[in-house]
C-alpha cells in the first residue's frame, strides 16, 4: 500500500469574482511509497505548498481523492504516524524546545513516562541538548529549523512531510539539517520534502516530482532526471591530442586532458569512438554515461514547456 | 487536554499575566487593609441603626465591592485573552496544531476550555484572596460571595466564547475586541429599550430591538441578577442568566463547526 495517494486532486482557490478563481493544482496524481524519499519540485506559484496542505488535511480538494495510509486527511488517525514541518513554521515562542517537545508528545498521546526520555532522545538526534532550556524565540532560524525537525519525528513517524525545511537557512544550518535528513533517512522513515533547492532535493532524494502552474510536469527518479540519454563522458589519458571524431561516429561536446564527452546516436557509434582512441594508443580509465545536475534537468524540462521559470 | 492546558498556563505566565493578574489583586487587597482606619457612621437623624441592619449594608458593600474588583478582572481577563485563538491559527501557527493526531472541534474545544480554566482560576483565586483580606481585617464575611465568584467566571465564559468565534472567524484579535465592545455596547442599549422606545412610536424597531434582546448575552444583568441572588433579595427573572449561557454555548459549538470547516 502506498503511504501517501494523491488521485487527480484538482484545487481552486475561489475569489468573489469568478474571473479571479485561481486554479492551484490541476488534476494531479502521485503515490508515495514506503521507505522513499520524495522530493517536491517547482517554481514558486507551482502548487507545491498547497499540494502538501492538502495531504495534512489542512486544504480540501475540489475534486479527487487523497490517502495516507489509507485515510482521508481529515481523519486525525491519519497524521498519528505523520511528521511535519511546514514552511514558515512558527511555533509557540513562549515554549523552549524542550516544552515544544513535550507539547507535541502530549498531542501524539506519547505516555507521560516516556516524554522526558523521548525530549532527550530527539533533542539528541537534532544536536540541541545544550538549547532545550532556551526559549524559541531567542532561537536562530537554523536552531528553529532543527527544532521542526525533532517535533516532526514525535511519535515514530513513518513518514515526514517537510516544507521547504532549508528555506531561509544559513549555509552552516542547511547542511545540518542535510545531516539530521540523511539520519532519517538511514533509518527507514519515509521522507516527503518540498523545496526550491535543488541541490538539497539532489543530495536526498530517491523520486522526485515536478508541478508547474498547478499541473504534474514530470515523476521520475533522480538517476532518470539526471542521466543525459545521447551523452557519455569518456575518461582516459589524453593529453595534448586533439581527438577529431568524424560525423558518422557521433559528436564530441567537449574534450580535456583527462576526459572527452561525446554526443551519440547509437552504442554502435560510441563503440566506434572507442575504436578510434585505441587506434590513437590512448588508454581509457572510464566510461560513464553523461549526466548534468538535476537543476539544469529541472531547467530544461520546465524551458521546454515554452514558460518563464520562476525563481 | 492536559498538553494544551499545560501549553495555556504557559502562555499565561510568559506573556506577564500572572504578574498583571497579581498586581490587581495586591492592590485590591492593599485598598481592603486601608479601609480598616475608616470610621463609618451609620445614623439617621441622631437614631443608631440597629446592629443587623448595618451588618446588611456591611455586606452589601462588600459584594459590591467583590463584584466591581471581579468585573474589572472580567474585563482585564477578555483583552488579555482576545489575541490568544487568533495567534493559535496565525499562519505558520496553524500548521503546528492542525498536523498532529487531534480532531480539530477537539483542539479548538480544549483550547477554549483551557482558556476557560487558567483565566477563571485566576479570577477565583484574585476574589477569594481579597474576600479573605477583608474578612481578615473587618471580620465579615457573606457566603453570597461565592455566587458573585461564580457568577463572573460564568460572565467570563460567556465573553470568551464571543471572542473564540470572532477569533476563529477572522483570525484577528482587533476583531475580537471590536465585537466584544460593540457586544457590550448592544447589550446595555437594549437593556435601556423600554426608555428609549417609550419616547418614538417605532414598532418594527422595538421589535427587533426585543429579539435581539433576549438572542444576545446580558452580562450586565447577570452582575445585578447575581448580587441580588447573593445579597438574599427575590430575583424576578433568571432570564439574562440562562439565556446569556445558552448564547454562549451555541456560539462555542459554531465556533468548533466553523473551525472544522475552515482552511488554513
Amino acid at each position: 500500500m502506498h503511504l501517501i495517494d494523491v488521485q487527480t486532486v484538482t484545487k481552486i482557490f475561489r475569489t468573489r469574482l469568478k474571473k479571479g478563481n485561481v486554479v492551484a493544482l490541476d488534476a494531479v496524481s502521485l503515490t508515495v511509497g514506503p521507505g522513499e524519499i520524495f522530493g517536491l519540485l517547482g517554481p514558486n506559484g507551482a502548487g507545491k505548498t498547497t499540494l502538501v496542505k492538502l495531504i495534512m488535511g489542512m486544504l480540501r480538494p475540489n475534486t479527487g481523492v487523497i490517502t495516507i495510509n489509507g485515510l482521508e486527511p481529515e481523519d486525525p488517525r491519519s497524521r498519528q504516524r505523520v511528521g511535519f514541518l511546514g514552511e514558515n513554521y512558527r511555533f509557540p515562542t513562549h515554549l523552549t524546545g524542550g516544552g515544544l517537545l513535550r507539547l507535541t508528545c502530549r498531542l501524539f498521546g506519547v505516555p507521560t513516562s516516556k516524554i522526558n526520555d523521548t525530549t532527550d532522545h530527539l533533542l539528541g538526534i537534532v544536536g540541541m541538548e545544550k538549547w532545550s532550556q532556551t526559549r524559541i524565540a531567542k532561537y536562530s532560524k537554523g536552531m528553529t529549523q532543527r527544532i521542526g525537525l525533532a517535533q516532526s519525528l514525535v511519535g515514530e513517524p513513518e513518514l515526514i512531510i517537510l516544507d521547504e525545511p532549508t528555506d531561509g537557512v544559513d549555509p552552516v544550518g542547511r547542511v545540518e539539517i542535510r545531516e539530521v535528513l540523511k539520519r532519517i533517512r538511514d533509518g527507514g522513515t519515509t521522507v516527503f520534502l518540498n523545496s526550491h533547492l535543488l541541490g538539497e532535493v539532489e543530495a536526498v532524494a530517491d523520486r522526485v516530482a515536478i508541478l508547474k502552474n498547478g499541473r504534474l510536469v514530470r515523476v521520475s527518479s533522480i538517476d532518470e532526471l539526471t542521466h543525459q540519454q545521447d551523452q557519455y563522458r569518456i575518461e582516459a589519458v589524453i593529453g595534448d591530442n586533439q581527438v577529431n571524431i568524424p560525423a558518422e561516429m557521433g559528436k564530441r561536446v567537449s574534450i580535456s586532458s583527462d576526459a572527452l564527452v561525446v554526443e551519440v546516436d547509437t552504442t554502435a557509434q560510441l563503440n566506434d569512438i572507442i575504436d578510434l582512441l585505441r587506434f590513437n594508443k590512448i588508454e581509457i580509465q572510464a566510461i560513464l554515461p553523461q549526466r548534468i545536475s538535476l537543476e539544469q534537468s529541472f531547467m530544461q524540462m520546465l524551458q521546454a514547456s515554452g514558460d518563464e521559470v520562476g525563481s | 487536554m492536559r498538553g494544551i492546558l499545560g501549553d495555556t498556563w504557559r502562555e499565561f505566565v510568559q506573556r506577564k499575566g500572572l504578574i498583571l493578574f497579581g498586581i490587581l489583586t495586591f492592590v485590591s487587597i492593599l485598598i481592603v487593609l486601608a479601609s480598616q482606619n475608616l470610621n463609618l457612621q451609620f445614623s439617621t437623624e441622631g437614631a443608631d441603626f440597629d446592629t443587623p441592619l448595618r451588618d446588611d449594608l456591611v455586606d452589601s458593600a462588600l459584594l459590591g465591592g467583590v463584584s466591581v474588583f471581579l468585573g474589572f478582572l472580567v474585563f482585564v481577563a477578555v483583552l488579555a485573552t482576545s489575541g490568544l485563538i487568533p495567534r493559535m491559527i496565525e499562519r505558520g501557527r496553524a500548521e503546528y496544531w492542525l498536523s498532529k493526531p487531534v480532531a480539530r472541534p477537539t483542539l479548538i474545544g480544549f483550547k477554549i476550555l483551557a482558556i476557560w480554566i487558567v483565566y477563571s482560576g485566576v479570577l477565583l483565586i484574585g476574589g477569594v484572596l481579597v474576600v479573605a483580606s477583608a474578612a481578615a481585617v473587618h471580620g465579615i464575611f457573606s457566603s453570597g460571595t461565592w455566587f458573585v465568584l461564580l457568577g463572573s467566571i460564568v460572565t467570563f465564559f460567556i465573553w470568551l466564547a464571543i471572542i473564540a468565534f470572532v477569533g476563529v472567524l477572522t483570525g484577528s484579535q482587533a476583531s475580537a475586541m471590536i465585537a466584544a465592545f460593540i457586544t457590550w455596547f448592544a447589550q446595555w442599549l437594549l437593556s435601556q429599550r423600554d426608555g428609549l422606545f417609550g419616547v418614538v412610536e417605532w414598532p418594527v424597531v422595538e421589535g427587533i430591538a426585543d429579539v435581539l434582546y433576549y438572542v444576545l448575552p446580558k452580562t450586565n444583568e447577570i452582575g445585578t441578577l447575581v448580587l441580588d441572588y447573593a445579597g438574599g433579595r427575590d430575583v424576578v427573572t433568571w432570564l439574562p442568566l440562562w439565556s446569556s449561557v445558552l448564547f454562549g454555548l451555541v456560539l462555542t459549538f459554531l465556533t468548533l463547526w466553523r473551525f472544522k470547516q475552515k482552511e488554513f
